[in-house]
């Protein structure tokens, strides 16, 4: 229970320097590290299967995230637009924690170490398929150089 | 109680990154934290063996994955045709 807690706090702590960081490196590394909290809070909540996907999807994306980025520094930005910015998700997040305190009321409590699944079925293997080949083709279809005009 | 509270802790973390920056990147990212928080959030209620969520919160881990992978191809087009990563200075679709 504690070492959940713990990881909690480590993903809250990693998440916040990923989106707060100036250097888009350690904003991605710091990305990276809640991933990994995020897997073992699910190894912590007892669903392995789960656990196992989220970190092989954290790895894919560290690596792919940090051989796609080629500007590390953040770009200056306006003034009176990062205002309006700042406005807009004071909106946003005053609307979803009303939404959340809903929502709240009615959750029940959690039993810990019985979330675990069985193994997939064959149709569910084959939404994962459809989705990463999907990813795939449009990934290489947005990379592809220039083709006939 | 705690888990709940830190999955909404994250949702609003996420979308704060979506909301509030301008570098691609970080909204990217932002939109990524934010598919984890669901994800923890059916985790926590899967917990009570309620039919569907463990599964639909592994398909939903690989359906980020595919958008994430999408997204980033995308930002990384944009960059390389207009040498801009930040979305104040993307106006040529602007109405």
């Amino acid at each position: 229970m504690i070492g959940l807690y713990f990881t909690l706090v480590l993903i809250s702590v990693a998440a916040i320097i990923a989106v707060e960081s100036r250097n888009l490196l350690i904003s991605i590394i710091a990305f990276g590290l809640a991933g990994i909290g995020f897997s073992l809070s699910y190894i912590l909540l007892g669903s392995w299967d789960l656990a196992v996907i989220q970190l092989g999807i954290e790895l894919f994306l560290l690596f792919y995230l940090i051989r796609s980025t080629r500007v590390v520094s953040e770009p200056e930005t306006n003034a009176g637009r990062q205002l309006t910015a700042y406005l807009g998700t004071i909106v946003f997040i005053v609307t979803f924690l009303g939404f959340a305190y809903l929502v709240f009321r009615t959750l029940p409590a959690v039993n810990f170490s019985a979330a675990g699944g069985g193994l997939p079925s064959l149709y569910e293997l084959v939404g994962v398929a459809a989705a990463l080949f999907a990813a795939v083709i449009g990934a290489l279809t947005i990379l592809r150089p220039e083709g006939k005009q | 109680m705690i888990i709940y509270i830190a999955a909404v802790l994250l949702m609003l973390i996420g979308l704060y990154g979506v909301a509030a920056k301008h570098n691609l990147i970080k909204v990217a990212i932002g939109l990524m934290i934010m598919q984890y928080s669901v994800d923890l959030f059916l985790i926590a209620l899967a917990a009570h063996r309620l039919s569907g969520r463990e599964w639909f919160s592994q398909l939903a881990a690989v359906l980020g994955l595919s958008t994430t992978v999408v997204l980033v191809a995308v930002i990384k087009r944009n960059y390389d045709r207009s040498g801009a990563i930040d979305i104040t200075r993307l106006t040529k679709l602007k109405g």
